[in-house]
């Protein structure tokens, strides 16, 4: 059954994705039940107040002073409880049918709700010796554990950033790290009506303009030093590269797809694999670590409150 | 393909929206059909419209040395993204080598050779004869002495040294002069001088915006 927080074009996208050859079918399995464990989960949580209601004003403010306004400490999880419970069951269930499963489960079954704040919290303030801490006590490895955090703190942050989402893509932002959340961008696409490179979080799902000429990772503005790839005119895919950091960001051109399309870059980020694999082999890396994921806001907060 | 268990969750969870492709990517081949068409680079670059006085920003994508794009840039607080027509054709004034063969070339008249690509844009002086219904290639050689003749001529037949009421005008109104708005201030400055010397009235330099 179709949950309602999915786009109507996901399950056409889908079809389009286990067209590509070379991507394995376990993969597009795996990445369309975590997709719809998500927009489930968004279904369930839609119904009650995330994120408590923040004036346009004082949005603004924050925005004038390069602040993200989304901070998890500040997220009503009190009445959210069950549905992140049921959530994580969801997801450790997906999980353990590719991996470890009777760890897994163990896993599943041991984490209380308050376990599960704690280990999105510690994930989205990098706490790399919490995180240790509770690998070792889980016996589950460091990256399914971000992944298992990162899972359940998307839906959240996508619902707490919902109403601004408009605004945003139309703000005056040009920083390299999220508006709204302080993620990192993770693709990015170039916008049909205007050209605009819009950035999009790979933790909120919000997008936001960014410098065309400029590497979305370490503001880099030199221009001998950017560079993209790409095989054909025609193609909207580009894999754009920075020769300072050695970063890559995989780009959609929507001015070359059909119009009566939508763009869905979650989509478009699985259909580009072999991208990501290009830019790997070129000697470039997108950023694979979770510190990268989330320090831009991190920092971004610290230097406000100095 | 296979993809075994154990390997198949060797990514962070953090970069990409849900998934990060750590150990896959090592399977993932670029496809043949793509492979074919040959990897390609480009680059980037912000510039300004060398065109009128307006200033918008511009981003011209070069490949393999040859201008592939042009187009306004989004983030330039002039345009906005936005290009006249004279803007957006700026692609075509880039230079490229031309083939001696596509030079020599006879072009029809009403052919469009100012949207052709730009190793066919016009590179030397075509002509067409009075009653001819062809554009034929020309040399500077020819041209410049040919141009210099019909100025003098036509000068000459069409001077006027008073006006209507006797008043002193020495000038010519049988010859009009059309700039660009891509001259700069020193290029209208000397055209300027050049043509009122001749005794032209009727001088438009297109610098409007």
């Amino acid at each position: 059954m179709k949950n309602s927080s999915e786009p109507q074009w996901w399950r056409e996208d889908l079809k389009r994705l286990r067209s590509v050859e070379y991507i394995p079918e376990t993969y597009i399995n795996f990445f369309e039940s975590i997709f719809s464990a998500h927009y489930r989960a968004k279904d369930h949580l839609v119904k009650e107040t995330v994120y408590p209601s923040l004036g346009r004003k004082d949005v603004r403010e924050m925005l004038a002073e390069r602040v993200p306004f989304i901070h998890f400490d500040r997220m009503s999880i009190g009445p959210l409880r069950e549905h992140l419970r049921e959530h994580f069951r969801e997801i450790c269930s997906i999980i353990g049918k590719c991996e470890d499963p009777g760890r897994i489960e163990n896993f599943a079954g041991s984490e209380n709700c308050r376990d599960l704040e704690d280990l999105i919290r510690k994930t989205l303030s990098y706490d790399p010796d919490c995180l240790r801490e509770i690998s070792q006590k889980t016996g589950i490895d460091g990256s399914t554990l971000e992944f298992v955090a990162l899972a359940l703190a998307r839906p959240l942050f996508e619902l707490a950033a919902e109403d601004m989402k408009a605004m945003l893509a139309e703000y005056p932002w040009w920083q390299n790290y999220c508006p709204a959340c302080g993620g990192t961008p993770f693709i990015a696409r170039i916008r049909r009506e205007d050209g605009m490179r819009m950035l999009r979080c790979s933790l909120c799902a919000v997008e936001w303009k960014f410098a065309r000429v400029k590497c979305p990772f370490c503001n880099n503005e030199e221009q001998r030093s950017l560079r993209f790839f790409y095989y054909h005119e025609a193609s909207p895919y580009r894999l754009y590269i920075c020769d300072r950091c050695k970063r890559y960001i995989k780009c959609v051109d929507e001015r070359k797809i059909d119009q009566t399309r939508t763009v869905d870059l979650a989509i478009e980020d699985m259909i580009t694999l072999c991208f990501d694999a290009l830019g790997r082999q070129k000697g470039y890396l997108s950023p694979s670590s979770l510190s990268e994921v989330v320090t831009p806001g991190i920092k971004a907060r610290q230097k406000n409150k100095e | 393909m296979e993809v075994t268990r154990r390997s198949f969750l060797k990514f962070s969870g953090g970069a990409t929206a849900f998934l990060l492709a750590g150990s896959l990517l090592d399977w993932v081949k670029i496809p043949s059909a793509l492979a074919g068409m040959g990897l390609k680079e480009g680059i980037e670059t912000t510039s300004i419209c060398c065109f009128c006085g307006c200033g918008c920003g511009v981003i011209v994508t070069v490949s393999q040395d040859v201008v592939i794009n042009v187009e306004g840039d989004p983030t330039h607080p002039v345009n906005e993204g936005a290009l006249c027509s004279k803007g957006v054709a700026t692609r075509q004034i880039s230079t490229q080598t031309v083939s001696e063969e596509e030079l020599n070339t006879t072009y029809a008249i009403g052919s469009r050779i100012d949207s052709w690509p730009e190793d066919k844009r016009l590179a030397r002086v075509l002509h067409r004869a009075a009653g001819d219904d062809k554009w034929t290639v020309m040399s500077w050689e020819e041209a410049l002495p040919l141009i210099g003749q019909k100025i003098a001529s036509t000068r000459q037949d069409s001077w006027e040294t008073t006006d209507q009421n006797g008043m002193i005008v020495n000038r010519t109104r049988a010859i009009a002069a059309m700039g660009g708005a891509a001259h700069d201030s020193e290029e209208c400055h000397l055209m300027r001088k050049f043509f009122t010397g001749l005794g032209l009235v009727y001088i438009e330099h297109q610098a409007r915006l």
